[in-house]
């Protein structure tokens, strides 16, 4: 053979350590200084981030997505004289199986139909109400009182 | 950090396509194999077997031979915007080659990113999108201002002041009675 020196690079050393760098690059590309420029430093910053996007999506993202979701139905709510924890329980009662996601949605884009929904639940309060002013229900007023 | 660092993208449709024609966005595709090393043996049979058919199903789509001596197979796929998609069809039977060729053939030519939402709508919203003046009192627009009668606390029922007012036959400013409210 002509070539001898690519002899001496047969023994197997693994992936060439540019290319593992340029993994971590495109993960840590907006940190800030050293740990963005210095391979070293960046890895225990890195796998803290890592960490952290984990556990984001584990926990807090449902946490925070739900609270959106509730200041988003309260605020629509009370555009028309109802509070929120009422609304939710209404609208469960009435076997209405809408999700927080779907009612924020609504609020939004299809107002109309979050108003009537807002009007199931002022009717549906109403008729509790007038049920429990005669709960014996064998008084009957046919209006007359 | 995830999220900032991995690229990400709204889903996209090339122009409306499907909505009116549907227009295939494969405009090339490029099979490179060997005629005599068995990686490419897999490539060889779907030449054979498969490839004029898909050239008759697909007569938008230009389609190239290329032998290439000692060198491992792959496909190359070129798309309407200008991208490319390679795929190594080293070792593949011939079925897996179609099925690669489909999955190409179906793309838009945008690249696979991650999906910020999974759908995509002009019209997101059939009865207009909530405002602050959507469920507020029209006549708003046409009150001029200063409007002292506006300016009290919107009171929901009669206060105790109220009531003896009234029995008292005195209008109250601000109260329930004299406010231009919508309920």
């Amino acid at each position: 053979m002509v070539f001898l020196t690519r002899i001496l690079n047969i023994r197997a050393r693994g992936p060439d350590p540019f290319w593992k760098r340029q993994f971590a690059k495109r993960l840590t590309w907006n940190f800030y200084g050293r740990r963005r420029n210095c391979h070293k430093l960046s890895l225990n910053y890195l796998r803290r981030a890592l960490r952290y996007s984990t556990e984001y999506r584990s926990k807090l993202k449902t946490i925070n997505m739900d609270n959106l979701f509730e200041t988003r139905i309260a605020a629509g709510c009370a555009e028309h004289g109802v509070e929120y924890s009422p609304f939710i329980d209404t609208l469960r009662e009435n076997n209405i199986v809408l999700d927080r996601k779907v009612l924020a949605d609504l609020a939004i884009y299809e107002p109309r139909t979050f108003q009537s929904l807002c009007e199931v639940v002022k009717r549906s309060h109403a008729e509790i109400f007038n049920n429990n002013l005669n709960p014996s229900r064998r008084i009957f007023t046919k209006g007359m009182l | 950090m995830s999220n900032r660092a991995i690229p990400n993208a709204f889903v996209k449709n090339v122009l409306q396509n499907g909505l009116g024609r549907y227009i295939c966005q494969l405009q090339r595709v490029t099979l490179n194999f060997c005629k005599a090393t068995p990686s490419s043996l897999g490539t060889r049979d779907f030449i054979e077997k498969y490839l004029v058919d898909f050239t008759r199903e697909n007569p938008g789509t230009v389609v190239y031979v290329k032998p290439i001596r000692n060198r491992a197979p792959f496909l190359v796929a070129e798309y309407l915007n200008g991208r490319q998609e390679r795929v190594s069809t080293k070792d593949m039977p011939a079925d897996e080659v179609c099925k690669w060729l489909e999955h190409l053939r179906t793309r838009s030519g945008a690249q696979i990113v991650n999906l910020r939402k999974e759908w995509l709508t002009n019209t997101p919203s059939t009865q207009g999108v909530w405002h602050p003046f959507l469920n507020k009192n029209p006549s708003l627009a046409g009150t001029s201002f200063p409007a002292p009668e506006l300016y009290g606390a919107k009171t929901e029922s009669k206060s105790a002041t109220d009531m003896v007012l009234e029995e008292a036959g005195v209008k109250k400013v601000g109260s329930v009675d004299s406010a231009s409210s919508k309920e």
